[in-house]
C-alpha cells in the first residue's frame, strides 16, 4: 500500500467509490480483454460472452458478522437470476462452505443451482481442511481432476482453475506445489501468446498482506509462466474486499464475499469476520447496489508497496 | 534466539560491566529492579577524571539499559506483561470467529473452558497431530506464546492466525479465561 493509501485519503476516497454490493461481479469478454461490472447495473457488451464471479460464501457461518450467511448467499443469486442476459457460466472462488460439512456443500449447490448456469469452482481453505474433506472436496467439485486444479476453454478464452489452499505456508500464505505449477506449465504450452487467460483461485496470487498469509507463497513461478500472454486476468477471493492491481498484462482483482466482510490491511490486528453496525450488513454485502464505473478512478486500491 | 533470551544476556551483561544490577536475577522481575543502592556513590563535584566519566558513562549506560529492558518485557512478556482487558478481548475476539466459536467446534475446536484446560483434550475434535504431541495446557503464558506464532508452538498445527501486539493478545487471553468459562 503506498503511504497516501496508509494515511487514509485515498483508501478511504477508493472504498467509497467501491461500495458495490459483493453480490457478484459479471465479467465481459470482448476483444480478448475481460472487463468487470457489477451485476445490475449498466448493460453488459453485446460482442463477446459474460460469466459470474462469486466468492467466499461460507455457507455454515452463522455468527454475529452474519447470523445466517445463506441468506446472503440467495440474495446474490437473486441478482444473477433477475440479470437481463444470461451470463455463460458462473466461478466460484472459494469457500462455499465455511467448515466443509456434507450438508453445508449440498445447501450452497442447491442455492448457487437456482442460477442454473454451469460453475466451475476453486477451493477455499475453509472447503479443504485436512484429507479426507480434500477427498470428499474433489470428489464433488474437482471435475475429474485429481490435484484440484483444471483448465477448460470458453470463447477463444483460457481459463484455469487453480488449487493453492492445500499446503498452507507461513502466517497462511497459499501455495501451489511443484506438481501443479508443472500442470500449469504443461497446460499453457502451445497456446498463443495472444489467447487470453483467465486464471482464478481463492487465495490471491499477488502479495497483498504476507502477515495476515494474503499472497500465494509461489505465484511468482506460476506468473512467469503466463509473462508471454498478452492478456492475463487473476481472479481470487479469500480476503473478502474489493482490490486490483495491473502489472504489465496481467490484471489482478479480488472479490467481495457474500458472507462477511474483513478489514483492510493495517486497519486491525489481525484479518477475520468484522462486525458492522447493525442494519450495515446487507450494504456490505449486496444489498445495495451501486453501479461500477471502469475507470481508475473508481477502482480498488493499487496496492503496490505490500505486494 | 527469541526476544526474551536475548534481553536476558543483554541485562546479564550489563550487570556485570557495571555492578549496578545483581549478576543474575533470580527472577525476571529483578530485570526491571531500579538499583536501591547503586555499587558506588559518585560525587558530582568529583574531578573529571577519565576514570569518572568511564563510570559514569557504565552508570548511564546501566540505567538506560534497564529502562529499555523493562519496557520491552512490559510489551513482550506474560508474566508482568500488559494486564487484559477481557471487553476490549471482547471485540477482538470476533477476528477470532473465522474459525472459532466458545461452544461449537468450527473450523477450530470451541473455546468454552480453554483456559486450564489441556490442549487437544476435547473427545469431538480432529486436531493435529502437533498439537496432540505439544503437551501443552492452556494459561496465560501459553496462550501468549501460541497467539503470538502458533507454528512455533506446535510446527504442523491447523492454526496459523496471531495476534502480533501483546496488548492484543493479553486482551484476549483475559476474555477466553474470564468470559469463557
Amino acid at each position: 500500500m503506498s503511504h497516501d493509501d496508509e494515511t487514509g485519503l485515498d483508501r478511504r476516497h477508493a472504498l467509497k467509490c467501491m461500495l458495490w454490493a459483493g453480490t457478484g461481479v459479471v465479467w465481459t469478454v470482448a476483444g480478448g480483454v475481460p472487463s468487470s461490472r457489477l451485476i445490475g447495473s449498466a448493460k453488459a457488451g453485446t460482442s463477446g460472452f459474460s460469466f459470474v464471479q462469486i466468492s467466499d460464501s461460507h455457507i455454515g457461518f452463522a455468527k454475529p458478522a452474519n447470523p445466517d450467511a445463506r441468506v446472503t448467499l440467495n440474495a446474490a443469486i437473486d441478482k444473477i437470476v433477475a440479470m437481463p442476459e444470461k451470463p455463460a457460466f458462473l466461478i466460484h472462488t472459494g469457500d462455499i462452505s465455511h467448515t466443509a460439512k456434507a450438508n453445508e456443500f449440498d445447501d450452497a449447490q442447491q442455492m448457487i443451482g437456482r442460477a442454473k448456469l454451469d460453475v466451475h469452482y476453486a477451493p477455499g481453505e475453509h472447503d479443504i481442511l485436512d484429507p479426507k474433506t480434500r477427498t470428499a472436496y474433489l470428489e464433488r467439485f474437482g471435475k475429474g481432476a485429481s490435484g484440484g486444479w483444471y483448465s477448460f476453454d470458453q470463447g477463444g478464452v483460457h481459463f484455469v482453475s487453480l488449487n493453492n489452499v492445500v499446503d498452507l505456508k507461513k502466517n497462511g500464505l497459499g501455495s501451489l506445489g511443484a506438481e501443479q505449477l508443472e500442470w500449469l506449465e504443461d497446460d499453457l504450452k502451445g497456446k498463443a501468446a495472444s489467447t487470453p487467460i483467465v486464471i482464478f483461485s481463492h487465495i490471491p496470487l499477488w502479495m497483498i498482506a504476507p502477515e495476515w498469509g494474503w499472497g500465494t507463497e509461489d505465484s511468482a513461478l506460476a506468473l512467469g509462466y503466463l509473462s508471454r500472454f498478452g492478456s492475463v486476468t487473476v481472479l481470487n477471493g479469500h480476503i473478502h474486499q474489493l482490490m486490483q492491481k495491473v502489472e504489465g498484462a496481467v490484471t489482478f482483482h479480488t472479490a467481495r464475499s457474500t458472507a462477511f466482510p474483513q478489514p483492510a490491511p493495517g486497519t486491525a490486528p489481525a484479518p477475520g469476520p468484522k462486525l458492522v453496525p447493525a442494519g450495515e450488513l446487507r450494504k456490505w454485502l449486496g444489498v445495495r447496489e451501486v453501479v461500477y464505473s471502469p475507470t481508475s478512478a473508481n477502482l480498488a486500491v493499487t496496492d503496490s508497496d505490500l505486494s | 534466539m527469541n526476544l526474551f533470551r536475548f534481553l536476558e544476556s543483554l541485562s546479564r551483561n550489563a550487570c556485570c560491566q557495571t555492578g549496578v544490577l545483581p549478576p543474575y536475577p533470580s527472577r525476571e522481575r529483578d530485570f526491571v529492579r531500579p538499583p536501591s543502592t547503586p555499587a558506588r556513590v559518585e560525587d558530582p563535584h568529583e574531578r573529571s577524571t577519565d576514570d569518572a566519566l568511564r563510570r559514569r558513562e557504565k552508570y548511564v549506560v546501566a540505567v538506560m539499559l534497564a529502562g529499555a529492558i523493562s519496557a520491552a518485557l512490559a510489551q513482550s512478556a506474560w508474566a508482568g506483561g500488559p494486564t487484559g482487558d477481557a471487553t476490549r478481548g471482547e471485540t477482538l475476539y470476533e477476528a477470532c470467529q473465522d474459525c472459532h466459536s466458545l461452544d461449537k467446534n468450527d473450523v477450530g475446536p470451541r473455546h468454552r473452558g480453554v483456559f486450564g484446560r489441556k490442549a487437544a483434550s476435547l473427545p469431538d475434535y480432529d486436531y493435529s497431530d502437533a498439537l496432540k504431541s505439544a503437551n501443552i495446557v492452556w494459561n496465560e503464558e501459553t496462550l501468549d506464546k501460541w497467539l503470538t506464532d502458533p507454528q512455533a508452538v506446535a510446527p504442523g498445527a491447523k492454526m496459523f492466525f496471531h495476534l502480533d501486539n501483546p496488548q492484543d493478545r493479553a486482551d484476549v487471553i483475559a476474555y477466553l479465561k474470564e468470559r469463557a468459562k
